[in-house]
Protein backbone atom coordinates (compact mmCIF):
# COMPACT_ATOMS: atom_id res chain seq x y z
CA UNK A 1 0.00 0.00 0.00
CA UNK A 2 2.54 2.22 1.14
CA UNK A 3 4.55 1.39 -1.91
CA UNK A 4 1.36 2.18 -4.52
CA UNK A 5 0.99 5.72 -2.41
CA UNK A 6 4.81 6.37 -3.05
CA UNK A 7 4.04 6.03 -6.68
CA UNK A 8 7.74 5.66 -7.68
CA UNK A 9 9.08 8.27 -6.08
CA UNK A 10 6.32 10.44 -7.48
CA UNK A 11 3.87 10.07 -4.72
CA UNK A 12 4.08 14.07 -3.34
CA UNK A 13 3.39 15.42 -7.35
CA UNK A 14 0.50 13.22 -8.08
CA UNK A 15 -1.29 13.47 -4.48
CA UNK A 16 -0.56 16.98 -4.31
CA UNK A 17 -2.89 17.50 -8.03
CA UNK A 18 -5.32 14.92 -7.08
CA UNK A 19 -5.38 16.69 -3.70
CA UNK A 20 -5.85 20.55 -4.94
CA UNK A 21 -8.20 19.28 -7.48
CA UNK A 22 -10.63 17.47 -4.78
CA UNK A 23 -9.95 21.02 -2.89
CA UNK A 24 -11.51 23.00 -5.74
CA UNK A 25 -14.01 20.59 -6.09
CA UNK A 26 -15.52 20.50 -2.11
CA UNK A 27 -15.22 24.59 -2.93
CA UNK A 28 -17.53 25.06 -5.38
CA UNK A 29 -19.91 22.75 -4.17
CA UNK A 30 -19.81 24.39 -0.29
CA UNK A 31 -20.12 27.88 -2.26
CA UNK A 32 -23.19 26.76 -4.54
CA UNK A 33 -25.24 25.86 -1.54
CA UNK A 34 -24.26 29.12 0.24
CA UNK A 35 -25.20 30.86 -3.39
CA UNK A 36 -28.95 28.71 -3.38
CA UNK A 37 -29.83 29.88 0.29
CA UNK A 38 -28.43 33.25 -0.61
CA UNK A 39 -30.19 33.58 -4.03
CA UNK A 40 -33.97 32.22 -1.96
CA UNK A 41 -33.30 34.87 0.84
CA UNK A 42 -32.54 37.80 -1.83
CA UNK A 43 -35.63 37.03 -3.68
CA UNK A 44 -37.61 37.20 -0.76
CA UNK A 45 -36.20 39.98 0.01
CA UNK A 46 -37.09 42.36 -2.86
CA UNK A 47 -40.23 40.63 -3.04
CA UNK A 48 -41.31 41.74 0.64
CA UNK A 49 -39.48 45.34 -0.37
CA UNK A 50 -41.54 45.86 -3.53
CA UNK A 51 -44.72 44.83 -1.84
CA UNK A 52 -43.54 47.68 0.84
CA UNK A 53 -43.20 50.16 -1.75
CA UNK A 54 -46.87 49.62 -3.65
CA UNK B 1 -41.12 22.13 -31.65
CA UNK B 2 -40.12 25.27 -30.75
CA UNK B 3 -36.79 25.05 -28.45
CA UNK B 4 -37.22 29.02 -27.85
CA UNK B 5 -39.91 27.26 -24.73
CA UNK B 6 -36.95 26.22 -23.30
CA UNK B 7 -35.40 29.53 -22.82
CA UNK B 8 -38.30 30.23 -20.64
CA UNK B 9 -37.03 30.51 -17.72
CA UNK B 10 -40.62 29.10 -15.81
CA UNK B 11 -40.08 26.13 -17.71
CA UNK B 12 -36.28 25.82 -17.69
CA UNK B 13 -35.82 25.61 -14.27
CA UNK B 14 -37.83 22.92 -12.89
CA UNK B 15 -36.37 21.10 -16.27
CA UNK B 16 -32.86 21.67 -14.98
CA UNK B 17 -33.69 20.43 -11.84
CA UNK B 18 -34.91 17.26 -13.02
CA UNK B 19 -31.86 16.61 -15.13
CA UNK B 20 -29.75 17.50 -12.27
CA UNK B 21 -29.34 14.01 -10.56
CA UNK B 22 -28.49 12.39 -13.94
CA UNK B 23 -25.56 14.92 -13.81
CA UNK B 24 -24.70 14.23 -10.48
CA UNK B 25 -24.58 10.06 -11.19
CA UNK B 26 -22.79 10.69 -14.59
CA UNK B 27 -20.26 12.76 -12.70
CA UNK B 28 -19.38 10.28 -9.74
CA UNK B 29 -19.41 7.26 -11.97
CA UNK B 30 -17.34 8.37 -14.80
CA UNK B 31 -15.01 9.79 -12.21
CA UNK B 32 -15.14 6.28 -10.38
CA UNK B 33 -14.42 4.46 -13.74
CA UNK B 34 -11.69 6.70 -14.36
CA UNK B 35 -9.88 6.49 -11.66
CA UNK B 36 -9.61 2.79 -11.78
CA UNK B 37 -8.60 2.79 -15.20
CA UNK B 38 -6.09 5.48 -14.77
CA UNK B 39 -4.53 4.06 -11.17
CA UNK B 40 -5.70 0.23 -11.63
CA UNK B 41 -5.09 -0.48 -15.00
CA UNK B 42 -3.16 1.94 -16.92
CA UNK B 43 0.77 0.64 -17.22
CA UNK B 44 3.58 2.83 -16.06
CA UNK B 45 4.90 4.91 -18.80
CA UNK B 46 8.45 4.14 -19.91
CA UNK B 47 9.34 8.14 -20.12
CA UNK B 48 7.79 9.47 -17.58
CA UNK B 49 7.34 6.96 -14.75
CA UNK B 50 4.20 7.25 -12.66
CA UNK B 51 3.77 11.20 -12.79
CA UNK B 52 2.41 10.96 -15.98
CA UNK B 53 -0.87 9.95 -14.28
CA UNK B 54 -1.43 13.69 -13.47
CA UNK B 55 -2.61 14.01 -17.17
CA UNK B 56 -5.88 12.12 -16.50
CA UNK B 57 -6.85 15.29 -14.60
CA UNK B 58 -4.94 18.17 -16.15
CA UNK B 59 -5.87 16.87 -19.96
CA UNK B 60 -9.48 17.31 -19.23
CA UNK B 61 -9.24 20.40 -16.87
CA UNK B 62 -7.16 21.88 -20.09
CA UNK B 63 -10.18 21.26 -22.28
CA UNK B 64 -12.80 22.10 -20.19
CA UNK B 65 -11.43 25.86 -19.64
CA UNK B 66 -10.90 26.04 -23.38
CA UNK B 67 -14.55 24.43 -24.29
CA UNK B 68 -16.30 26.30 -21.12
CA UNK B 69 -15.18 29.44 -22.42
CA UNK B 70 -15.86 28.62 -26.11
CA UNK B 71 -19.40 27.89 -25.26
CA UNK B 72 -19.74 30.94 -23.09
CA UNK B 73 -19.11 32.83 -26.79
CA UNK B 74 -21.51 30.77 -28.24
CA UNK B 75 -24.08 32.10 -25.44
CA UNK B 76 -22.89 35.78 -25.73
CA UNK B 77 -23.43 35.97 -28.88
CA UNK B 78 -27.08 35.09 -28.17
CA UNK B 79 -27.11 37.93 -25.86
CA UNK B 80 -26.09 40.20 -28.16
CA UNK B 81 -27.99 39.25 -31.15
CA UNK B 82 -31.57 37.63 -29.72
CA UNK B 83 -31.04 39.85 -26.33
CA UNK B 84 -32.19 36.73 -24.31
CA UNK B 85 -31.46 36.84 -20.91
CA UNK B 86 -30.94 33.17 -20.08
CA UNK B 87 -28.23 32.77 -22.08
CA UNK B 88 -26.48 35.77 -20.28
CA UNK B 89 -27.05 33.77 -17.38
CA UNK B 90 -25.66 31.06 -18.33
CA UNK B 91 -22.43 32.48 -19.32
CA UNK B 92 -22.35 33.92 -15.79
CA UNK B 93 -22.90 30.85 -14.45
CA UNK B 94 -20.44 28.93 -16.61
CA UNK B 95 -17.87 31.60 -15.76
CA UNK B 96 -16.72 30.52 -11.99
CA UNK B 97 -16.36 26.60 -13.36
CA UNK B 98 -14.35 27.87 -15.71
CA UNK B 99 -11.87 29.93 -13.80
CA UNK B 100 -11.68 26.58 -11.52
CA UNK B 101 -10.98 24.53 -14.59
CA UNK B 102 -7.81 27.10 -15.81
CA UNK B 103 -6.44 26.86 -12.59
CA UNK B 104 -6.37 23.02 -12.08
CA UNK B 105 -4.81 23.02 -15.52
CA UNK B 106 -2.31 25.52 -14.52
CA UNK B 107 -1.69 23.87 -11.08
CA UNK B 108 -1.39 20.71 -12.24
CA UNK B 109 0.71 21.38 -15.37
CA UNK B 110 3.43 23.14 -12.98
CA UNK B 111 2.98 20.32 -10.36
CA UNK B 112 4.28 17.96 -13.71
CA UNK B 113 6.88 19.73 -15.04
CA UNK B 114 8.69 20.07 -11.89
CA UNK B 115 9.95 16.49 -11.97
CA UNK B 116 9.51 16.31 -15.92
CA UNK B 117 10.84 19.54 -17.12
CA UNK B 118 12.76 20.34 -14.70
CA UNK B 119 11.01 23.26 -13.72
CA UNK B 120 7.23 24.84 -12.31
CA UNK B 121 6.49 27.83 -14.77
CA UNK B 122 8.23 28.90 -18.17
CA UNK B 123 6.95 31.73 -20.12
CA UNK B 124 5.60 29.03 -22.90
CA UNK B 125 3.04 29.91 -25.55
CA UNK B 126 0.71 27.41 -24.76
CA UNK B 127 1.14 28.43 -20.51
CA UNK B 128 1.01 32.08 -20.86
CA UNK B 129 -1.91 31.68 -22.97
CA UNK B 130 -3.49 29.67 -20.81
CA UNK B 131 -2.37 31.98 -18.03
CA UNK B 132 -4.09 34.57 -20.17
CA UNK B 133 -7.41 32.33 -20.54
CA UNK B 134 -7.76 32.44 -16.49
CA UNK B 135 -7.02 36.25 -16.51
CA UNK B 136 -10.48 36.33 -19.31
CA UNK B 137 -12.51 34.57 -17.01
CA UNK B 138 -11.70 36.37 -14.09
CA UNK B 139 -12.26 39.43 -15.85
CA UNK B 140 -15.38 38.76 -16.96
CA UNK B 141 -16.44 38.16 -13.27
CA UNK B 142 -15.22 41.19 -12.25
CA UNK B 143 -16.94 43.34 -15.30
CA UNK B 144 -20.32 41.72 -14.75
CA UNK B 145 -20.41 41.90 -10.88
CA UNK B 146 -19.38 45.68 -11.55
CA UNK B 147 -21.77 47.03 -13.03
CA UNK B 148 -25.22 47.49 -11.69
CA UNK B 149 -27.46 47.74 -14.25
CA UNK B 150 -28.32 43.66 -15.08
CA UNK B 151 -28.82 44.36 -18.53
CA UNK B 152 -25.80 46.35 -19.28
CA UNK B 153 -23.63 44.17 -16.82
CA UNK B 154 -24.58 41.14 -19.24
CA UNK B 155 -23.86 42.63 -22.69
CA UNK B 156 -20.44 44.05 -21.31
CA UNK B 157 -19.77 40.84 -20.44
CA UNK B 158 -20.56 39.77 -23.44
CA UNK B 159 -18.61 41.59 -25.15
CA UNK B 160 -15.79 40.80 -23.28
CA UNK B 161 -16.13 37.55 -24.19
CA UNK B 162 -16.00 37.74 -27.74
CA UNK B 163 -13.16 39.72 -27.51
CA UNK B 164 -11.23 37.47 -25.43
CA UNK B 165 -12.22 34.32 -27.90
CA UNK B 166 -9.25 34.94 -29.90
CA UNK B 167 -7.29 33.68 -27.28
CA UNK B 168 -8.88 30.20 -27.60
CA UNK B 169 -7.12 28.96 -31.39
CA UNK B 170 -4.08 30.58 -30.10
CA UNK B 171 -3.66 28.11 -27.01
CA UNK B 172 -5.08 24.88 -29.24
CA UNK B 173 -2.18 25.93 -31.76
CA UNK B 174 0.42 27.36 -29.71
CA UNK B 175 2.28 24.15 -29.30
CA UNK B 176 2.20 23.80 -33.69
CA UNK B 177 2.73 28.01 -34.32
CA UNK B 178 5.52 28.34 -31.56
CA UNK B 179 8.49 25.64 -31.04
CA UNK B 180 8.39 25.94 -26.85
CA UNK B 181 8.21 23.88 -24.44
CA UNK B 182 5.08 21.90 -24.09
CA UNK B 183 5.11 19.14 -26.08
CA UNK B 184 2.10 18.80 -28.82
CA UNK B 185 -1.02 17.77 -29.20
CA UNK B 186 -1.40 13.65 -28.45
CA UNK B 187 -4.78 13.37 -29.21
CA UNK B 188 -5.59 14.69 -32.28
CA UNK B 189 -8.89 14.42 -34.78
CA UNK B 190 -6.65 13.63 -37.81
CA UNK B 191 -4.50 10.95 -36.72
CA UNK B 192 -4.17 7.79 -33.93
CA UNK B 193 -3.58 8.91 -30.11
CA UNK B 194 -0.23 8.77 -29.56
CA UNK B 195 -0.47 6.86 -26.53
CA UNK B 196 -1.21 3.72 -24.79
CA UNK B 197 -4.96 2.60 -25.20
CA UNK B 198 -5.74 1.97 -21.22
CA UNK B 199 -4.29 5.66 -20.66
CA UNK B 200 -6.27 6.88 -23.25
CA UNK B 201 -9.56 5.44 -21.63
CA UNK B 202 -8.83 6.66 -18.40
CA UNK B 203 -8.37 10.25 -19.83
CA UNK B 204 -11.56 10.24 -22.24
CA UNK B 205 -12.82 9.04 -18.89
CA UNK B 206 -12.35 11.76 -17.15
CA UNK B 207 -12.98 14.20 -19.88
CA UNK B 208 -16.33 12.84 -19.78
CA UNK B 209 -16.87 13.38 -15.93
CA UNK B 210 -15.50 16.36 -16.16
CA UNK B 211 -18.52 17.57 -18.67
CA UNK B 212 -21.19 15.54 -16.13
CA UNK B 213 -19.47 18.02 -13.92
CA UNK B 214 -19.32 21.48 -15.41
CA UNK B 215 -23.49 20.39 -16.22
CA UNK B 216 -24.42 19.39 -13.27
CA UNK B 217 -22.74 22.84 -11.29
CA UNK B 218 -23.22 25.02 -13.76
CA UNK B 219 -27.09 24.31 -14.02
CA UNK B 220 -27.23 24.37 -10.26
CA UNK B 221 -25.32 28.02 -10.26
CA UNK B 222 -28.12 28.92 -13.07
CA UNK B 223 -31.18 27.60 -11.02
CA UNK B 224 -29.83 30.40 -8.48
CA UNK B 225 -29.27 33.29 -10.71
CA UNK B 226 -32.98 32.92 -12.19
CA UNK B 227 -34.49 32.79 -8.57
CA UNK B 228 -32.93 36.19 -7.66
CA UNK B 229 -33.89 37.70 -11.15
CA UNK B 230 -37.19 36.45 -11.44
CA UNK B 231 -37.92 37.49 -7.46
CA UNK B 232 -40.68 39.62 -8.59
CA UNK B 233 -42.62 36.77 -10.74
CA UNK B 234 -45.53 34.58 -9.09
CA UNK B 235 -43.80 31.12 -10.32
CA UNK B 236 -40.59 32.30 -8.29
CA UNK B 237 -42.94 32.90 -5.23
CA UNK B 238 -44.70 29.64 -5.71
CA UNK B 239 -41.12 28.02 -5.18
CA UNK B 240 -40.13 30.27 -2.25
CA UNK B 241 -43.26 28.60 -0.65
CA UNK B 242 -42.65 25.04 -1.55
CA UNK B 243 -38.83 25.81 -0.40
CA UNK B 244 -40.24 27.08 3.05
CA UNK B 245 -38.25 30.86 2.56
CA UNK B 246 -41.75 32.45 2.42
CA UNK B 247 -45.02 31.32 3.91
Amino acid sequence: MSEWLAMGGHGFYIWSSYGALALAIAAELIWLKRERRRSLERALESRNEEAWQS
Amino acid sequence: MNLFRFAATPVFYPLAGRLLPWFTAAAIVLTIAGLYVGFGIAPTDFQQGEVYRIIFIHVPSAWMAMFIYLVMAGYAVVTLVWRSKLSAMMCRALAPTGAIMAVIALLTGAVWGKPTWGTWWVWDARLTSTLILLFLYLGYMALVEAIDDTTRADRAGALLLLVGVVNIPIIYFSVRWWNTLHQGATISMTSAPKMAETMLTAMLLMTFSAWAYTIWVAMRRVRSIIVEREAHTDWVAALLRREGVMR
